[in-house]
């Protein structure tokens, strides 16, 4: 039934969509029919251009994603485990932070060519302070109780890091995780519609020089729809790695 | 098990330049296997004196040693444990994995599993094993603690208040509980509360606290189950209250 709530008010826009399109009352150039944006949708399916272009986008967000983590997690880990370290880099990564990553595209085409190295780029640019920060501050967040529970029962630096800090520091990690997800979805599109010759983004950018804007809004309504995907994977995978949170069974608890 | 020597302890907090002198000058000896209760109003130094003996806290001056009839010096390696006010139990293991978690070094699962099971047993918490913390009450949440304390199986027991934030009924029971347990287990435990009613009906010994100091050691030489009516109960409760408020 939640389920159900969340589609009203998509086909109400779809409704008025259609009446506006059936009575002429909107202008079908600028915005095409339903029926036209579906005809599209089959037709760039069926051709296989809209499955290349998801293919090297959802390439290039998991990638960049992926190094992203492997850079910003051990760091996040570093700085969270000693605090002496963050006067250095509070700092700079402050700084860094209010930095749109969409701005440093012009320079990093020139460090990195037009090629995948500078649209990854901006993808870590984009993703690196969600995943940092959240992972810096679930270890920083971890509760002073529960750690002197480790220190009563002697356990040593790795035992707390392992027993009691990272699954602590869990729950935020993985928020961290799925906003950068989402924040590297939304820079990749922005550099594609910069500079590329592949991707949703350059498909879109292409249909604006094409005049197509059928083409345009299934590029949009498929960006829309993989990010909703992507967030909805993540979701359960929450719930997979966190199965302590949202429990409903209840002993004696009121 | 280990019995609890004191000496000329003290604790000094600096606080905003401060210095404020949370225990002074304690001297104390608790007996192998006993049940000795601390009372005092807050802020006279109960809790400052478990962190200590635990190794929560750095004392400021003094010495404490643990000795046991086997070992007449201390090795350094007993093993104190402590259940505090609040259960602290990790929100994300279960309620035997919980109790699990002293024995991590443990090599020999199928022992650590023996006594989680015993501990499940004894506590009555065999049904909820698998449940998450957040799905019990507070009274089972304190069992799971004082379950967690047991399997470590250490030579000092600690409780900070550990059933300060339960309601009347649940407390009750438990106070049963750990008498059982005591009987049962001999171990030397160390309970701080409030409740004076709670210290004579639990412990052999009480040991009162005001502004960081001892102020009265009064022996409970009552037979277990006692009964908070009985007449030798009330007389040592008001002889505690009497020191406590100074009237």
């Amino acid at each position: 039934m939640q389920r159900l709530k969340g589609i009203v008010i998509p086909l109400m826009i779809l409704l008025l969509w259609l009446i506006g399109s059936a009575t002429e009352s909107i202008n079908q150039y600028i915005i095409p029919p339903p029926s036209r944006i579906w005809q599209t949708f089959l037709y760039l399916s069926a051709s296989g251009v809209l499955l290349d272009h998801i293919a090297i986008s959802l390439y290039r967000v998991f990638a960049g994603f992926l190094l992203t983590v492997m850079f910003a997690f051990p760091l996040a880990v570093l700085v969270g485990m000693n605090q002496r370290l963050a006067p250095f880099i509070d700092p700079v990564l402050d700084f860094l932070g209010h930095i749109p990553p969409i701005s440093c595209i012009p320079i990093l085409i020139l460090w990195f060519g037009i090629d995948e190295a500078s649209k990854l780029a901006v993808i870590i640019l984009a993703t690196f302070f969600p995943v940092f920060l959240n992972t810096a501050n679930g270890i920083l967040g971890c509760s002073k109780q529960l750690l002197e529970v480790g220190d009563v029962f002697g356990f040593n630096t790795w035992d707390k890091f392992s027993r009691i800090i990272m699954p602590a520091a869990l729950p935020s990690i993985i928020v961290g995780f799925r906003l950068g997800l989402g924040y590297s979805w939304r820079s990749l599109i922005g550099a594609e519609l910069i500079a590329a010759s592949s991707g949703i983004g350059y498909m879109i950018i292409e249909a604006e020089q094409l005049s197509r804007p059928d083409i345009i809004i299934v590029g949009i309504l498929t960006i829309g729809l993989f990010g909703y995907m992507i967030d909805f994977c993540f979701f359960k995978l929450t719930n997979y790695l966190l199965p302590w949170n949202g429990k409903r069974e209840l002993y004696g608890r009121s | 098990m280990a019995g609890v020597n004191i000496e000329d302890l003290s604790k000094t907090y600096l606080i905003h330049d401060q210095e404020v002198q949370a225990l002074s000058t304690i001297n104390l000896t608790i007996q192998d296997g006993s049940f000795v209760a601390l009372v005092g109003k807050s802020g006279s130094g109960k809790t400052t004196l478990l962190r200590l003996l635990c190794g929560l806290e750095q004392m400021t001056k003094g010495r404490i040693s643990f000795l046991s009839p086997e070992k007449p010096t201390a090795t350094g390696k007993e093993r104190i444990s402590i259940v505090f006010q609040e259960p602290r139990l990790m929100p994300w293991l279960t309620v035997q994995e919980n109790m699990a978690l002293p024995l991590i070094k443990e090599k020999n699962r199928q022992q650590v599993s023996q006594t989680v099971a015993h501990f499940l047993d004894l506590l009555g918490l065999k049904k909820f094993k698998d449940a998450y913390p957040s799905q019990i009450s507070g009274g089972m949440a304190q069992r799971v603690a004082l379950g967690r304390t047991l399997c470590y199986d250490p030579d000092v027991i600690l409780m900070d208040e550990p059933l300060g934030a339960l309601d009347a009924f649940t407390r009750k029971n438990l106070q049963t509980e750990l008498i059982d347990i005591f009987l049962l287990q001999k171990k030397t435990i160390i309970f701080v509360t409030h409740d004076v009613d709670e210290a004579v009906f639990l412990s052999q010994r009480v040991v009162i606290f005001d502004g960081g100091k001892i102020m009265e050691d009064v022996p409970v030489p009552l037979d277990y189950p006692r009964d908070p009516l009985a007449k030798d109960f009330f007389q040592i409760r008001e002889q505690i209250l009497r020191t406590i408020t100074g009237k």
